[in-house]
């Protein structure tokens, strides 16, 4: 597939967002916060609950990039979010993203994670290369 | 401050379960995997009396290097970046990276801001 600079990506929905499932993330990356876990840990920190790992929000936008630019089409070269706002259980995902710019082989991605109110909690931004003309990097 | 480990190999069944987790349906190795090898931020973060209930995660970047792949031995290195203080709040940035036999695989570079309470200092 040809992209063009502004192009938009395809969304993906991601949710409601459980409780379990951020147990079972906490087990399969390793992330022993209990911020995550334990809510009389996080209502102490000051949230209502347990508060959702970033890095999940993340491998949601990674989901995105793979959803739109297969591994066998592009290798990511970089890959980077910044996480904005808290997701709670209950919440639901939305990621979104744009081609920011062309440059031959490499493609510049912006994308973002809204959650049900409309509000965006995550950002990301990708430098993919055509699988092409390289060896796969990831 | 810097900290070096050598993990176990990557199994078929780690992967699994990181793709369950965090529900993918697309093909190829999870983007984000690295996010397993952060066991040395926590123990720096621990080195530096973090409070954990004021600790955010506000940044990660990754650049991959090579692919990591199943049976890959992960040798990590964590090292800390940044760690200054700015109105009340503590940045630090984590940086690691991911070698298999003594290959980069990938960098990983994490901010963390750490919400410092009245009169405390990193």
């Amino acid at each position: 597939m040809s992209w063009v600079e502004g192009q938009s990506l395809k969304e993906i929905k991601k949710g409601p967002l459980s409780a379990d499932l951020l147990k079972l993330y906490g087990s399969a990356a390793l992330d022993p916060n209990p911020i995550h876990l334990d809510p009389e840990f996080a209502k102490a920190a000051g949230y209502p609950s347990v508060i959702a790992h970033g890095m999940l929000s993340m491998a949601f936008l990674a989901e995105a990039l793979r959803m739109n630019f297969p591994s066998n089409e592009y290798n990511v070269e970089k890959f980077s979010s910044r996480f904005r706002k808290v997701t709670f259980p209950g919440d639901v995902l939305t990621t979104k993203g744009r081609i920011k710019k062309t440059e031959g082989d490499f493609l510049h991605v912006s994308l973002f994670i809204e959650n049900q109110a409309g509000e965006t909690t995550t950002q990301g931004e990708a430098l993919l290369r055509s699988a092409r003309c390289v060896t796969p990097k990831q | 401050m810097e900290k070096t480990i050598t993990l176990n190999a990557i199994t078929e069944k780690d992967v699994e379960l990181f793709r369950k987790a965090t529900l993918a349906e697309t093909a190829g190795f999870p983007l984000t995997f690295a996010t397993r090898f952060r066991e040395l931020e926590f123990a720096l973060l621990t080195d530096l009396k973090v409070d954990i209930q004021q600790l955010l995660h506000t940044d990660q970047s990754y650049i991959y290097h090579a692919p990591l792949k199943v049976g890959d031995v992960p040798e990590i290195t964590t090292r800390i970046k940044e760690n200054r203080e700015k109105r009340g709040m503590q940045f630090v940035v984590l940086e690691t990276l991911v070698k298999s036999g003594g290959e980069l695989k990938v960098t990983s570079e994490a901010q963390m801001v750490i919400r410092l309470k009245q009169g405390e200092s990193p």
